[in-house]
């Protein structure tokens, strides 16, 4: 993918997220936020599908404030530039546009959706909670590696899911109710549950 | 890294929760992306519009899988509509319309508003109750189920990580920490226990009687005390704020920052340099180790320390909010604090100008008053 190509993808991504993110209610995300956001989908992408992840081109550092993607950053001085996305002097933008709104895959539009959904019910305020509990970033911050995050499909996030998922088929009866999706929720509010209880 | 596998305690947990978990994932409500917008955009609402009070809002099982579209709009509407501020009981249907309404007060025993409130979604009518408290916290009833936490975690917890403070009260909660330190339980396990310091005299060939060797050397630290006064600090921090701590952060020229703080959203930085002044044993315990004073120690290399680090922070555009330094005084003698006489004509002319983000906690002080 070039890297014009590149932008006007993250464009669509940005300008879907940030619409689909209206429907929960958050009428304005915060520009990190943003990053966090792309960077759970990213991560997380291949414990629910088996096709070529499709958040692929971004590539995250370790920042203090969270990951980064210079991509997102390029994206969002494109969209906030042409109008498309307002921000404030808080580092929130909002939607004024409904250009490249949903002009994304299906498949993505609902793993978006499935994210949002998942952290959603916690707020925006608990994604940042998320992420320095991640455990492919809590590695990188560890080994201090100021390189690329490793997001691949062997990335220590999905070892842990399946680990989880993998403890709850060795001691529930029947877990066919329950969808790679549901792992997820599940996994962040034991996550939560952590970060309630400051372990 | 984490495992889940193997882990008894996890799985034990996942034995209590099984009812939960099969509920959650195939009730036919609560694993729908529907029940799971509305949640999320009630607790928005709730955090957006403040309010003392509790609300319960009704819907049924039908209107809930029809959820109207512009759901996040006129669920806004709803939080801001006189019926819905002035009655505590709404029932809605899929526009989130009020179908009727009711101010009766909800019992005052929690295990009976429990249960009454489960009785309200028991009925023919597939009622889905969602009882939401002012802290934005929801608990729903299904089919006469309460399902009012998470799977893995309590209100109470929820609850008591309410009460943490906020980073903006950093130095009132480094206050209470001043204070905990003058816990012999605290203090202990900076300074060098009996046994060792005995072992240190005989390695010494110290010609001091036992008792006044003792007495005179009771102050030594730990080797490398830096360590334990930091994680100590930290921990402490951790349990009693909300907000994000870290340690030993890299920068990008390589330098580390002791204890890194950031608000909950991960927006404002707030770090603490941790330094000590005291003396501390050698690692071999055979022999006395380092010795700082306040100055140079604190004055003027702490500080500049802390001064070069917030100028790093801003290079990097980093939101930097305060650099505090805290020093932990063990000194054997009571002396001033070690950041009486700063002048900031000491320093560096391009770091100066950092001073209105410095702070100088007071001195920790560490006595081992009651030796073990």
């Amino acid at each position: 993918m070039s890297n014009k190509e590149e932008l006007i993808m993250a464009n669509a991504d940005l300008m879907t997220i940030v619409a689909h993110a209206k429907k929960i209610g958050w009428d304005s995300v915060s520009v990190n936020t943003l990053q966090r956001l792309v960077y759970l989908m990213k991560v997380l992408y291949s414990f629910c599908h088996n096709t070529e992840n499709e958040f692929e081109p971004y590539h995250f550092s370790v920042t203090i404030f969270g990951p980064y993607s210079s991509l997102i950053y390029k994206s969002l001085a494109f969209l906030l530039s042409s109008q498309r996305l307002l921000g404030d002097i808080d580092g929130d933008v909002y939607q004024n546009s409904s250009d490249g709104v949903d002009s994304i895959s299906d498949e993505k539009q609902k793993w978006i959706d499935v994210i949002l959904l998942i952290l959603g019910k916690y707020g925006e305020s608990k994604i940042f909670s998320f992420i320095v509990n991640d455990p492919q970033y809590e590695q990188s911050v560890k080994a201090n590696l100021s390189s690329e995050i490793t997001t691949d499909s062997e990335n220590d996030t999905l070892k842990v899911l399946n680990d989880f998922k993998t403890a709850f088929e060795d001691t529930l009866e029947d877990t066919s109710t329950i969808s790679k999706e549901e792992y997820i929720s599940l996994y962040f509010d034991f996550l939560f549950s952590q970060i309630l209880n400051k372990r | 890294m984490v495992r889940f596998t193997n882990n008894p305690e996890f799985k034990r947990m996942l034995d209590e929760k099984r009812q939960d978990i099969y509920h959650r994932t195939s009730d036919g409500v609560q694993e729908t992306w529907q029940f799971q917008r509305l949640l999320s955009l009630f607790a928005e609402c709730r955090r957006k519009n403040d309010e003392r009070d509790y609300r319960l809002i009704l819907i049924s099982k039908t209107d809930l899988l029809n959820l109207c579209e512009d759901a996040e709009v006129k669920a806004q509407n709803l939080f801001r509509l006189p019926i819905f501020l002035t009655n505590r009981m709404v029932y809605v249907d899929s526009n989130l319309r009020v179908l009727s309404s009711d101010n009766f007060v909800f019992p005052a025993d929690n295990n009976d508003a429990r249960r009454y409130f489960a009785s309200l979604s028991a009925t023919d009518s597939e009622l889905i109750v969602f009882h939401i408290a002012p802290n934005a916290t929801i608990n729903y009833f299904i089919g006469g189920s309460d399902y009012g936490n998470g799977v893995f975690y309590t209100l109470e917890a929820q609850n008591h990580y309410e009460e943490l403070k906020p980073i903006e009260q950093l130095e009132d909660v480094l206050n209470d920490y001043r204070a905990n330190l003058q816990h012999q339980d605290t203090y202990l396990k900076f300074f060098v226990p009996k046994a060792g310091l005995r072992a240190l005299r005989a390695a010494m060939k110290s010609e001091e009687d036992e008792r006044s060797f003792l007495e005179n050397h009771k102050h030594l630290l730990n080797n490398r005390p830096e360590e334990l006064f930091r994680e100590d600090m930290r921990d402490y921090i951790k349990q009693h704020m909300r907000a994000v701590v870290s340690r030993e952060v890299m920068l990008e020229d390589l330098n580390r920052l002791d204890i890194k703080l950031t608000d909950e959203m991960g927006n404002d930085l707030y770090f603490i340099e941790v330094k000590w002044v005291g003396e501390s044993i050698h690692s071999n315990g055979q022999q006395l180790g380092t010795k700082y004073r306040a100055t140079p120690r604190i004055r003027p290399e702490a500080i500049k320390q802390v001064l070069e680090y917030i100028n790093q922070l801003l290079l990097d555009k980093e939101n930097v909010k305060i650099g505090y330094l805290a020093v932990f005084d063990a000194r054997k003698e009571d002396k001033d604090d070690t950041g009486k006489g700063i002048e900031e004509n000491d320093y560096p002319e391009e770091l100066r100008k950092h001073f209105p983000r410095f702070i100088k906690l007071p001195d920790f002080r560490v006595k081992n008053i009651n030796p073990r």
